[in-house]
Parts: structure tokens; sequence; C-alpha cells
């Protein structure tokens, strides 16, 4: 069914230790193929609005979800959610902050721009390991989102 | 003159003649016959006249005269009816026949009323008869006469004769008469004196039959002479004083005599009459005792008068005794009180009974000096006016009296009446009003306020010291002058105090600028009030004046002062903020930068018991979870320690909070997490409160949940949940029978990171209670506990500070 080079999850983190365990983690409940990794907020632009090294790309075939850190070099998080967000080509691709802030500023700017979770990610790589299983299982496979 | 026309017309009519057809013999019977007629009737009325004329003495004269009209209408009827013969005029004959008919009618209708007069009237035969008779008489008469002359001769002689004896008689009359006028002048005396007596003059028989009653006896008992003379006496006396009236007649006829005495006896009316009696005995020519008389006065108006006179004195008595003036009598001689009033006993204080035989100047009431000054002018002028005087009451109390004194003569003694008046209390008020205006003088004067009043017109009636003092002006300058000179702006001042005085605006305090006399102005605080006259019209306005020049530069100096403080609140604000903001990005770096290494720690531990963990010693794994559990445990403190920052930072949203509802629900909540325990919980009553709900959602989780953690232990786990009021205050709490602690370190309960128990027997980071304590603190109140080892601890609560004074 889905084409091997159609990106499912656009995870945007810049500590590579947390990248990581992210991975190790997807990998675990095998949601790790068909990942695209930006380590910064500008590289998570490119990549979703198809432009500098992704200029190939078509936005029409943007990821499932995205896994989006707020604490990110150049453009952070809220910027980039902002951008997503605010674009009608981009506004119906799910996004799911991945975060260590607990400010309820965060959280409350985060909905405000119209995320569709937020999660905290706790210090137990074990609660790092369900929490990742379960938006997985739950954005990839059991959400539907609407045909573009 | 057509209506009149018939009467000398004869075209309607035929002549008379054609009744009588003309024939000759007819017309010549009727013609003659009338005419002769007409002649005798003519005729007659000539002769009555000769008649009348000749006869002077003829009654009547006037029915002759009806007949000759009567008669010489008849002529012209007659007359007519020869006319109408030939002449058809019978309206014309018809006239004089009603004429006739009047005349006739007339006539006979006299005749009828003359008919009793004229059979009255002597005819001539009848007087020649009377004379007849007359003549008769007269000479009968006259042969009597000298008969009459005969005897008239002889009876002179008896006269004379007769005479003579009458002046014998006469003579021995008047001697008689002249002896007897003597005894009835006496007689006549007495009776005038029983006639016109006051006194009832009775005099009756010895059996007690009224035999004679004068008019007095008739005026007191009612009866009239004629009603009592031949009755009993006893119709007078009263049933009950019968025996009396009997025993007066047994002694009266005895002899004895009856003193004059005192009774009642009843009138005519059944009235009761009292009356003194005088009774003697009335005796005959030989002595003998044939009647008594009784002399009656009727006393009963003396009586009624000496009770009118009692009545009287009663009166005066009242009047003396129970006016509020207090009066004494004394006599002018020795001063010796012989009448006082019990307005004066109140007013001395002595009683009547220890004043009265006294004088006032021996009771003290009166200085001996003033006794003797007022005696001194009562001799001589018989009056002292009016004048206030100070007396000594009986316990030694000064009064102030208003006294008058006057000689009267009383019993042919000169005594003095005098008159007090207490007018303690009016001078009391008096001296009180006279010091209260002194005091207001006082005031007014001295104040440290400016005070003034302005008339009518706005021009200054009174000022006082302070306010000239203030103004540098002297009264004498200020007072008659418009207000408004002392404005510092005269034209708005002039317009302000115009208005008012013509009722608008209302008074009110005000500021204003005056002007002193130097030209300087200075500011003023003005109260005003409206002073207005009987009638409610405007007739002027007071003012208070206050100098607020020191209050204008302390109000400027706090104004300065107030604007310093706010520029230094700005910068300490703005330093705060600084700092705050400092503080967030600190604690948003720890938030996610300090975790992200530990997660890194962890998971890598993690990683690699996964990757290497059966290739490892037991050691070295214990090694890597120990790793773990301390990242971990790092995570905790870092997310608490996070937590509590937030609090501070974190505004207060106050509102109403349904406590029993928010614990309730907390309670639940944890309670779900202690599966498999025994816990009794008991809830109090807990009223509402204000405050944040997060945050007291978040004490009450912390409070609880210590409770539940350190009973764990217990079999049975008890957490009572409660509140009750102390001095105003609701105090909240929470009791568990867990672990307790000991009381000596109760200072560190609510540090941040301080723990009264090692981490292997209870969990926790030591931020819970602190977060409480900053809760409750942010709130304004203030929490506590009391515990003992092994004995249950109880964590107690206020939301409100702690004192409101």
């Amino acid at each position: 069914m889905t084409q091997t080079n159609i990106i499912e999850l656009l995870l945007v983190e810049d500590n590579p230790q947390d990248l990581e365990l992210a991975l190790r983690a997807l990998r675990k409940v095998n949601l790790c193929n068909h990942i695209e990794v930006a380590r910064d907020g500008a590289e998570a632009l490119d990549f979703i609005f198809c432009e500098g090294p992704h200029a190939g790309r078509k936005i029409s075939e943007g990821p499932k979800v995205i896994l989006l850190d707020l604490k990110l070099p150049k453009i952070d998080g809220l910027e980039v959610l902002k951008r997503i967000k605010g674009d009608p080509r981009t506004r119906t691709i799910p996004v799911v902050v991945l975060t260590s802030s607990k400010e309820q500023r965060d959280i409350v700017e985060s909905y405000q721009l119209g995320v569709n979770s937020y999660i905290v990610k706790p210090v137990n790589f074990d609660g790092f390991t369900n929490a990742m299983r379960d938006l997985g299982v739950y954005w990839l496979m059991l959400n539907q989102p609407p045909r573009l | 003159m057509d209506a009149w026309s018939p009467f000398f017309s004869s075209d309607h009519f035929m002549p008379h003649g054609h009744c009588y057809l003309w024939e000759p013999g007819l017309l010549s019977l009727h013609i003659i016959s009338d005419a002769l007629i007409a002649a005798a009737y003519f005729s007659i009325p000539f002769t009555l006249l000769y008649f009348i004329r000749r006869r002077t003495d003829l009654v009547f004269r006037w029915i002759y005269l009806c007949f000759a009209v009567f008669i010489v209408a008849c002529g012209f009827t007659h007359l007519m009816e020869i006319w109408v013969v030939w002449n058809p005029a019978y309206w014309w004959s018809g006239g004089i026949k009603a004429v006739t008919a009047a005349a006739s009618v007339s006539t006979a209708v006299m005749l009828v009323k003359l008919v009793p007069d004229a059979l009255s009237l002597p005819g001539p035969a009848l007087l020649r008869q009377a004379n007849h008779a007359l003549a008769e008489e007269v000479s009968i008469r006259m042969s009597a006469e000298a008969e009459v002359r005969l005897l008239n001769g002889q009876l002179a002689q008896r006269v004379s004769d007769r005479v003579s004896e009458l002046e014998e008689v006469n003579r021995r009359l008047e001697v008689e008469m002249a002896e007897r006028r003597r005894g009835d002048e006496a007689r006549a005396r007495l009776a005038a004196i029983i006639e016109s007596s006051d006194d009832a003059i009775i005099s009756k028989t010895l059996e007690g039959i009224i035999t004679s009653w004068n008019p007095a006896a008739e005026r007191i008992f009612g009866y009239s002479a004629a009603e009592s003379i031949g009755r009993p006496i006893m119709m007078l006396v009263p049933p009950e004083r019968e025996d009396e009236e009997h025993a007066i007649l047994r002694r009266i006829t005895r002899g004895e005599k009856v003193e004059h005495f005192e009774t009642i006896r009843v009138a005519k009316d059944g009235r009761k009459i009292e009356i003194s009696v005088t009774i003697s005995a009335v005796r005959d020519a030989d002595d003998r005792i044939v009647g008594i008389s009784k002399i009656a006065r009727d006393i009963s108006a003396r009586r009624g008068a000496e009770t009118k006179l009692r009545e009287s004195e009663e009166r005066f008595s009242t009047v003396f005794h129970h006016t509020q003036v207090a009066m004494t009598l004394s006599r002018l001689s020795d001063g010796v009180m012989v009448q006082a009033n019990e307005e004066w006993a109140r007013l001395s204080g002595f009683s009547l009974s220890e004043a009265l035989g006294r004088s006032v100047v021996d009771l003290g009431f009166v200085k001996p000096e003033t006794g003797e000054e007022n005696r001194a002018e009562l001799r001589s002028s018989g009056v002292v006016a009016p004048a206030e005087s100070r007396v000594r009451a009986r316990g030694g109390e000064e009064r102030i009296v208003l006294a008058s004194r006057k000689v009267v003569q009383i019993g042919g003694e000169p005594h003095v009446l005098a008159s007090m008046h207490d007018i303690t209390e009016r001078k009391q008020a008096e001296v009180a009003l006279r010091r209260s205006r002194e005091e207001f003088k006082d005031l007014f004067d001295n104040a440290p306020i400016g005070y003034h009043e302005v008339g009518p017109d706005g021009r200054l009636v009174r000022i006082n010291q302070a306010e000239l003092k203030m103004l540098g002006y002297s009264a004498g300058e200020l007072l008659g002058q418009f207000v408004w000179k002392i404005g510092a702006d005269e034209q708005l001042s002039r317009d302000a105090v115009l208005g008012k005085l013509a009722g608008n605006p209302p008074p009110a305090a005000f500021e204003r600028e005056l002007r002193r006399k130097d030209g300087s102005v200075f500011p003023v605080m003005i109260e005003d009030r409206i002073v207005r006259n009987e009638a409610g019209k405007i007739a002027g306005i007071r003012a208070i004046v206050q100098d607020i020049t020191d209050r204008r530069t302390a109000e400027e100096s706090i104004h300065r002062m107030n604007e310093d403080l706010e520029r230094r609140v700005r910068e300490r604000t703005a330093q705060l903020e600084d700092a705050n903001r400092e503080m967030e990005a600190f604690s948003y770096s720890v938030s996610h930068d300090l975790r992200a290494p530990l997660r890194a720690v962890d998971g890598f531990s993690q990683a690699a018991l996964e990757d290497y963990g059966p290739t490892l010693p037991p050691e070295g794994r214990h090694q890597l979870t120990t790793i773990r559990e301390s990242a971990q445990r790092m995570g905790e403190l870092i997310d608490d320690l996070l937590a509590f920052s937030r609090l501070s930072r974190q505004t207060l949203r106050k509102r109403s909070v349904d406590t029993d509802a928010l614990v309730r629900t907390v309670l639940a909540e944890l309670l779900e997490r202690t599966a498999g325990r025994r816990i009794e919980t008991k809830l109090g009553e807990l009223p509402a409160c204000e405050g944040d709900p997060a945050l007291l959602r978040q004490a009450w989780i912390n409070l609880i949940s210590n409770a539940l953690k350190y009973t764990r232990r217990r079999d049975v786990s008890t957490v009572e949940i409660g509140c009750f009021e102390k001095e105003g205050q609701d105090v909240y709490f929470v009791r568990d029978n867990g672990t307790g602690f000991d009381m000596r370190y109760a200072n560190k309960l609510f540090g941040v990171f301080q723990r009264l128990h090692r981490a292997e027997e209870y969990e926790g980071t030591g931020v819970g209670l602190a977060i409480v304590h900053r809760v409750v603190q942010r709130h304004g109140g203030r929490v506590w506990a009391e515990a003992a080892p092994d004995r249950g601890a109880t964590f107690f609560f206020t939301l409100e500070p702690e004192t409101k004074t």
C-alpha cells in the first residue's frame, strides 16, 4: 500500500541523545520506517514546505504526523508550529509537540496555535518508550487524516 | 258717531202713528191724554216747591225734591209719547223712560225707608191733647206750692231746736274722742311695730290656738294671717319637737319664764327654718295669764352667711397654702411669723409647726441685718419692692428669691405679708448662660480658626481675632466692609457671596485664596452656613475660615513624595519583572535542558541493560539500575522544584471555592491509588472559602496524600478532614493516625526539600508541604502542625490573615 518514498513521520529534534532514544523507542514499536528527522526548525520548515534540499518534494505528500520539539536552534518549535498551522496547505497535518517543557505557557501557546497533541517527555525511558509507541499507533494507524 | 246714529236716525222705524193706523179718533185720544198728563205732571213740582218754601219746619224736605224729579220725568215720558207718533225716535223715548224709572224706583225705595220715621211724627191732634194735660198739672202745682210755704215755716223752728240739741251731743263726743285718741295712738304705735317688725310676732291662747299673726310671720312661715289665726300653733312645729312646744306651754302656764332659745320650725312649704324664739306670757288687767306671745327670728340667713364666710375663708386658705409663691405673714412689731404656706415650707425646708411663732431671722432664714433693713423700710413706706435676696434654707443651702413685702392690717395690728419666688434655678441658668456666652466669646475670639458673619447685603457684621490676625486687618478696618474685599479675586468672591445670599448655590466647604492687608495671598478652606431669620429668609452667611497654607505645603510635599514613591515603585517593579523574567528563563531552561541529560542517562542505561544485560555481570546490571533510579529521582526533584517555583510566580485567581466538593473529589482520586488498604475517612463540615481553586486543590492533594502515605503502615488508616472556627476564622485540618513526627523538628516541616523521614521509609522529595505552605501563605493564611512520633499528625491551615484589625 504505502510507497517507500512517502514520509509518514517527521521527527524534529535537536538533542542527539533524545533523537537516538526516540528512534530507539520508535524502532521498538516498529515505527522506524518512513521517518524523516530534522535537527532544527529551519530544516523542518524546508522539509515541510519543500524548499532547499527538499525542493523536489510535493507539499501534498506531507508526513502523516510531525513530532516537534519546542526548544530548537535557529527557528524554535512554536514558530514552526505557527507556520504549519498558518498555511492552508499544511494546516491539516497533525502536529504533536514532544518536549521536556511542562511550562503552562508553552502548553497554552501550542494549543492556541493549533497543536493536535502535547506530550511531555518523561525522564523515565520506559515511560518515554510507551509514549512514543502510543502516539505512533494513534497517529499513524488509528487516526484518519483528511485526503488532500 | 255711527254708534249714536240710531238714537237720532228715524230711518229704520216707523212712526208710532202707524200702530194707531193713523185713525184720527184713536190718535186724538192718545195725544190729548198724554198732553194733559204732561201738563199736570209739570205743574206738581211747582206746587211742591212752594210748599217747601213756606213750611220751614217741614221734615224730610229731600223726599219732596225726589217727588218733584220723579214727576217731571214722568211728564217728559208723556211728551215723548206724543212726539213718537210722527217721529220714530224710540231710543230717545226709551232713554227718557229709563231716567224716569230710575227716579221713580229711587223715590219709592226712599219712601219705604222713611215710613217708620214718618209714623213717629206726632200729628197735630195728638199735640193738642198733650197741651191740655200740661195746663191742668200747672194749676195743681201752684196750689201745692202754697201749702209747702206754710209747712216750711214750721220746719225751720224744729230744725233750730234739733241743731242746738246736736251741738250739745257733739261737745260731749269731742271730749270723749280726745280721751279715746290717746289710747288708740299707743295701740297704733304698737301695731305699727308689730306690722313692720322683721321678727314674726305671734300670739296664741294657752291652748295653743293662734290669735294674731304679723306680716313677718307670714314672710317667715309662708302662711297668711287668715290661714293661721284660729289654727293650732302645732302646725309650725316639726313632729320631733312637739314635746318642746308642749313643755313651753306648760312652763308659761305655770308662770315660769322661758328664756330666749333657738329651735327649728316648719314653713308652709315644708322647709325647715332655724329660728330664735322669745316667749312671754300675756296677762289681762287682773294679771291673769290669758295667752302667750312669741317672737321668732329667722336665723337661717345668719347661718348661711356664717357658712359662706367659712367657705370663703377656706378658699383663701387653700389659695394661700397651694399657691406657687412662697408666702409668710408675720407681725411687724416683733417679726414673729403667724402664718406661712406650704411653698414657703418647701423653699425654706422648715416645717410650718417649727416655723410658726418664730421670726425668719430666728430661724436663720433671713440674715439679721436684712431683716432689720426690711422692717425699717416697711415701717417707713409700708412696702418693700420686689428685689432679689438670698435666704438660707434649713440645711444651710442658700437659695435666691425674688421677694416683695407689704404691710397689711389684720385684726387692727400691722402685719407683714411677704411673698417669695424661688429663682435659684433661673439664676443658675443665667450664670450658666453668661458663662456659656463668655466661653463662646472666648472661643470666638481665640479659636485658631477664622470666623466671620456676613449680613444680607454682603457686609461683614462680625469677624474674630483669628481671622483678623490671618488677614492683618483690625476689626474696625473690616466691619461694615463688603466681605469680598478680602478675596484674592474680588469678582469671584463677590459673585459667590451674592449668589449664596440669593439662595444659590447651597453652602459648602470650598477652597479659596484671600488677600491680606499687605497684599499677600494665601489659601484658605471656607465652610459656610446660610443664616435665616424667623421667617426663613436668608439673613446672612456665617463662615469658618481656615488658613491652609501649611496644609497646602504638606500636600505638595506629599504629592512630591508620592511621585517619588511611584517612580521608585515603577523602577522596583521593572527590576522585579526583570528578575521574574530571568527566573522564568532559568526555570524554563531547567525544565527543558536539565531533564534532557537525565533522560539520556536513564534512557541509555536502559538501552545498555536491554542490549547488553545478558552479558553483564549482576553487579553491572545493579549499577545500571541504580543509575537509572538516581536519574529518575533527579527528574522528580526537578519537576517538584519547578512546580514549587511556578507556584510563587503564578498569579492568584481568587474566587469562591466549594471546599467540600473539592476535598471529596481529591480524596476520591487519591483513594483510587490505595487499593487493598483499609482506610477510614471522616469528613466534617467544610465551609466554602475564597481562594485560587487550582492552588487549593494542590494543597489539599498534598495534605491528604501525605496523610495516606504516612498511615500506610497502620492496619486501619484513619484520615479525618474537617474545619472549626477559631477567633472568627475557619481552620481546616487533616488528621491522621500515622507515623507522626517529633515536634522538635516541626520548624523544618514546611521547608523545601526538608524531610523528617528517610527516603527508604517514605518516598518523596520534601516539596509537598513546602507547596502547601506557599499556597496558604499566598492566600494570606497560616499553616501549622501538631504531632507526636507514632501518634499521628494533624495539619491545620487558615486562608485569611490572622487578625483583620
